[in-house]
């Protein structure tokens, strides 16, 4: 039974490959060189590395204790073969992360992932009775979806940012809210049905601009008050604030404009690419855009 | 008023529309009916602008899709979106600003909960109220009595009645043929893609006793052991 489950997970990510339009042998190649980039990247700063390791790590466990999944495997399986499947997705998920701690004898942070994996292989996170208010009811929908799956980092990243705080460590902060703004960019890779887009009365350049305004709007209202906190606190450091916050202006945008660029797919590798590089080096935004917004206007023709 | 010239639709080989062609008038009701894959879905993403086709689709009010409420078969909801939030998401998109939701919620929508956790009566109900809520001159009710309960039905056939009287056009497609004869002026037939006949008010009984002479005729008694 667990083998056969195994086989399907396998099959679904060779599909996933398959989409990306590129080689079957190729993706994974180009997928774990991302993800060395990225590591690489992260440990140029261990400890801040190492926590966001630790934080998109746990962000992927809570995702897979969701309870309609959970529901759907325990009336599949049996409860050993249940809590097997468990277990091992949530070591297959953990163990690039464990061994490049380990590499990098960052012992407790190994240990604390690979404690999180088994714990949450026990756990099933019961969604809310009605559901998480949030203040964006009226200005659906990325946003108020992206929040709900994600309250928890959020959550931890604001707890950790108050540490920072606490700690008058201001790379902390800085960090902190990095994240968030990471985290409010990734809910612009889910492409929405055709028919909510038909239903817009918009003009292509019009109904862009209402997004990135309201992108903004709701990404601000996470990380302005964490920056201007910091702004107080760390006056002499207003700099790097306004530093983080020119990146919030124009990474948003940016990742808004992807999204409508892949429509009506989900954004791929050459979308994820452009955007890593334009986080790691923000500036390269400016050159960027207007070629990718002229893009995402012609395609939104199509649907609009 | 809505215009269909000469429409055709094919997906690959597979010929879905022949030139229909057909003029909707203002503040009448036309019900589509036919077999299951006879076009009616896909004459509707035509007129919508979903699906794109030969022919010409021409409306007094431009462009059209603005101005035309879509109720699909299946309506489709995103997760971790409530009901309240699918209606402002809807009604924004058209420009609407919507007050008092709660008041306005005539099927008693459990708004606050998701709204992928609906029944199926209770997501059609939902995509209804916020197609209403659009405000729109021309709406297309795609199979909108299918799955909902007694009640819902008395009210949505006195909401098609009012929006007729309010001048809106409305195509609806139903398998239910009593909720067609109570609403529409006109019935069209739709048969592999073509429009084989049209009825109007004073024939609906008529056509309801050929209709069910031909089915039963045709397929009960095979059943029959």
């Amino acid at each position: 039974m667990i083998n056969n489950y195994l086989k399907l997970q396998y099959k679904l990510l060779t599909r996933h490959f398959t989409a990306t339009g590129l080689p079957l042998v190729i993706a994974p190649i180009l997928l774990l060189g991302a993800c060395y980039l990225v590591y690489y990247l992260l440990l140029q700063y261990p400890v801040f590395g190492s926590y966001a390791i630790l934080l998109g790590n746990f962000q992927l466990l809570f995702l897979l204790t969701e309870k309609n999944r959970n529901d759907f495997l325990k009336n599949t399986f049996n409860k050993k073969d249940f809590y097997t499947i468990r277990l091992l997705e949530n070591v297959l998920v953990t163990l690039l992360s464990i061994a490049l701690l380990l590499s990098q004898s960052l012992w407790l942070y190994a240990f604390i992932l690979g404690l999180l994996a088994v714990v949450f292989a026990f756990l099933t996170f019961k969604a809310f009775g009605k559901s998480i208010p949030t203040p964006f009811a009226k200005k659906p929908f990325e946003f108020i979806i992206g929040f709900r799956r994600s309250y928890l980092l959020i959550i931890v990243l604001y707890l950790l940012a108050a540490i920072g705080f606490y700690a008058t460590n201001s790379n902390l902060v800085l960090f902190c809210v990095s994240g968030i703004a990471l985290t409010c960019i990734l809910y612009y890779q889910l492409p929405e049905p055709v028919f909510y887009l038909w239903n817009s009365r918009e003009t292509p350049a019009g109904f862009l601009l209402r997004k990135f305004r309201r992108g903004l709007l709701q990404c601000l209202l996470f990380v302005l008050p964490l920056l201007l906190t910091y702004a107080f606190i760390y006056s002499s450091e207003w700099f790097n604030a306004l530093i983080v916050l020119g990146g919030i202006l124009f990474l948003i945008p940016f990742a808004i404009t992807l999204k409508y660029v892949a429509y009506p797919r989900e954004i791929n590798f050459p979308e994820v690419s452009v955007l890593i590089l334009c986080f790691s080096f923000y500036p390269l935004i400016v050159a960027l855009l207007p070629f990718y917004y002229l893009k995402a206007l012609k395609n939104l023709k199509n649907y609009l | 008023m809505i215009e269909l010239i000469h429409i055709s639709k094919s997906f690959g080989q597979h010929q879905v529309l022949h030139e229909v062609t057909f003029t909707f008038e203002d503040g009448k009701v036309y019900g589509i009916v036919g077999e299951n894959g006879a076009g009616k879905t896909t004459l509707f993403r035509c007129i919508a602008g979903l699906e794109t086709a030969s022919g010409k689709i021409s409306a007094n009010l431009q462009p059209l899709k603005n101005h035309l409420g879509y109720l699909t078969s299946d309506p489709y909801f995103l997760s971790k979106l409530t009901g309240e939030e699918y209606i402002y998401l809807l009604t924004d998109a058209r420009g609407k600003s919507i007050q008092h939701l709660s008041e306005r919620n005539i099927f008693e929508l459990p708004l606050k909960e998701y709204a992928n956790s609906y029944s199926t009566g209770m997501k059609k109900k939902l995509a209804l109220t916020a197609t209403l809520l659009q405000d729109n001159s021309f709406y297309i009710l795609d199979e909108p009595f299918n799955g909902i309960d007694l009640q819902s039905s008395i009210i949505l056939t006195e909401i098609i009645l009012r929006l007729k009287a309010m001048g809106k056009t409305i195509l609806i497609s139903s398998h239910i043929f009593s909720t067609l004869k109570d609403t529409c002026d006109e019935i069209l037939v739709l048969e592999e893609g073509r429009i084989s006949k049209t009825v109007k008010k004073e024939q609906f009984g008529d056509f309801e006793e050929e209709m069910k002479e031909k089915i039963l005729k045709k397929d009960i008694d095979k059943l029959w052991l």
